[in-house]
């Protein structure tokens, strides 16, 4: 495996533009907690008249708001991000130099692959600690470090969950824009297809943390079992991909 | 052996034949690749580089396929593309820094400070590179780690008529060295007769002539110039 792809992939997608928003909303994010995480804010203090400040009632009524807001715009910026990465290489001609100078195309996947992980990583789990954080300081059920683990954890195979699919629709899509609205299109109709067939906490996708971390401490054997079987989907996802991109891809 | 070797290579997208049974070799050498728009001139040299796989028929490079034995090949070839695409956050010797690590080779200074380099753009971001400077930088890096095979797509495209005798100059001094396959796709014929030995006339997707360059202007033109004698093959008006 020649590191220089992986090196180069990851460079590629930190000059992307979007990246520089999705950057800038991670120091928005970080910048606007600082207030909250200066002062002192526990379960107990909210509850406490004396003690719930113009920072407790800022951090309360729209820190929180913003950050998760900016939480889920990262989610979707990374999630155009992995659908358009290869339509627009290929359609910009910078595919092309990629295929013929990469040792095969097995490496070439594996280094995009990895690039995207790391930079999922880099997008949502800055961001999710700001929001761990956070939670932690206020009315949040996690009372270790060792418990932020599992949610961590989960987040992982969110992250990949999502790069899998989407590097699957970037394989097989000829077009930037016919990508980004597949990508839109398929996560939409699955998010609704879950909430809807089982409303239940623990559902994949929807109540995977961090979006609902409370139902994932509720139910964890629930959420364990869902992130399997999004792991398994996800792996799937990535061997179509894969054997597609390696045996049948050209550019055109 | 020759470095490219085609055995009835036809290619269709959908009801579109882009080529049809073409039959080709390259030994070492220069040579031209004309025909009009459309005539199956680049879709002929993805297939060669691996980008496109035929729909019938077998291609060689070195001896292999160079979609599923990429690896045996990368690296004894340099491919410049019609309409370079480089990353423009990059300079452009970070570019051709990440080429040479790919191809495992050191980057020759050479090759950086050859005579197609004007100035010294290649430390700012490709970004800002004119057309030109960004297909001077397409020359550049096709010569990144001495490669045997070298195919040129339109190299003059977007250059000046300094840039172009340069151009000229940089293919004549590689084919003065020899030990390579040079194929130029180019509209351009004068500068093509300055450089190229044989020369392969495709339209619609067939190879309609291949000849030597001497051969050819023989066979094909009255006043003794390329331009005359593809004109004449083509069917169009005398030039």
């Amino acid at each position: 495996m020649n590191l220089e792809s992986i090196r180069w992939e990851l460079k590629k997608l930190l000059a992307f533009p979007i990246p520089e928003i999705v950057i800038a909303s991670m120091i928005f994010n970080g910048t606007i907690m600082l207030p909250s995480l200066m002062g002192s804010i526990s379960s107990e203090d909210i509850g406490s008249l004396e003690s719930y400040t113009i920072i407790h009632f800022f951090a309360e009524q729209i820190l929180y708001p913003v950050v998760s807001f900016a939480f889920v715009i990262q989610g979707i910026l990374m999630g155009v991000i992995t659908a358009i990465i290869l339509p627009y290489e290929r359609e910009s001609g910078m595919l092309d130099m990629e295929l013929v100078y990469s040792r095969n195309r097995t490496e070439l996947f594996a280094a995009k692959l990895i690039a995207l992980i790391l930079f999922g990583i880099i997008c949502l789990f800055t961001s999710t600690i700001v929001l761990l954080v956070y939670n932690l300081r206020g009315a949040w059920l996690v009372e270790t470090l060792f418990s932020l683990l599992i949610p961590c954890f989960s987040l992982l195979i969110q992250t990949i969950f999502i790069i899998s699919l989407n590097v699957l629709i970037s394989t097989v899509s000829d077009r930037t824009i016919i990508s980004i609205l597949s990508s839109a299109l398929i996560f939409y109709s699955l998010d609704n297809l879950i909430k809807h067939s089982n409303p239940q906490p623990g559902s994949f996708l929807y109540n995977i943390p961090p979006i609902s971390t409370s139902n994932f401490l509720l139910v964890p054997h629930e959420a364990v079992n869902n992130l399997i079987v999004a792991f398994i989907i996800s792996l799937g996802f990535l061997s179509i991909a894969f054997i597609y991109f390696t045996r049948f891809y050209e550019v055109k | 052996m020759s470095v490219v070797e085609a055995f009835n290579v036809s290619k269709r997208f959908g009801k579109i034949i882009a080529l049809e049974n073409v039959n080709l070799s390259f030994n070492n050498g220069v040579y031209g690749l004309v025909g009009p728009n459309g005539s199956g001139k680049t879709t002929f040299i993805r297939i060669m580089l691996g980008l496109q796989k035929p729909s019938s028929g077998r291609i060689l490079v070195f001896g292999k396929d160079p979609f599923y034995s990429h690896d045996e090949v990368f690296s004894k070839i340099g491919y410049l593309r019609e309409k370079c695409a480089f990353p423009k956050w990059v300079t452009g010797i970070d570019y051709l820094r990440h080429v040479a690590k790919l191809k495992q080779v050191d980057l020759d200074q050479n090759v950086i400070h050859h005579s197609v380099v004007k100035g010294d753009f290649l430390e700012r971001k490709i970004g800002t590179y004119s057309a030109g400077m960004v297909q001077r930088l397409g020359l550049l890096q096709a010569l990144i780690g001495d490669p045997s095979l070298i195919i040129l797509d339109e190299p003059s495209t977007n250059l000046d008529p300094l840039g172009r005798v340069e151009m000229v100059k940089l293919i004549q001094e590689i084919k003065r060295h020899g030990g390579k396959s040079i194929i130029v796709s180019t509209h351009i014929l004068e500068e093509l007769e300055q450089i190229c030995d044989f020369i392969i006339v495709m339209d619609k997707g067939k190879i309609i002539a291949q000849d030597t360059l001497g051969k050819f202007i023989k066979s094909f033109s009255l006043d003794g110039t390329l331009v005359n004698a593809y004109a004449r093959i083509m069917g169009g008006a005398q030039v």
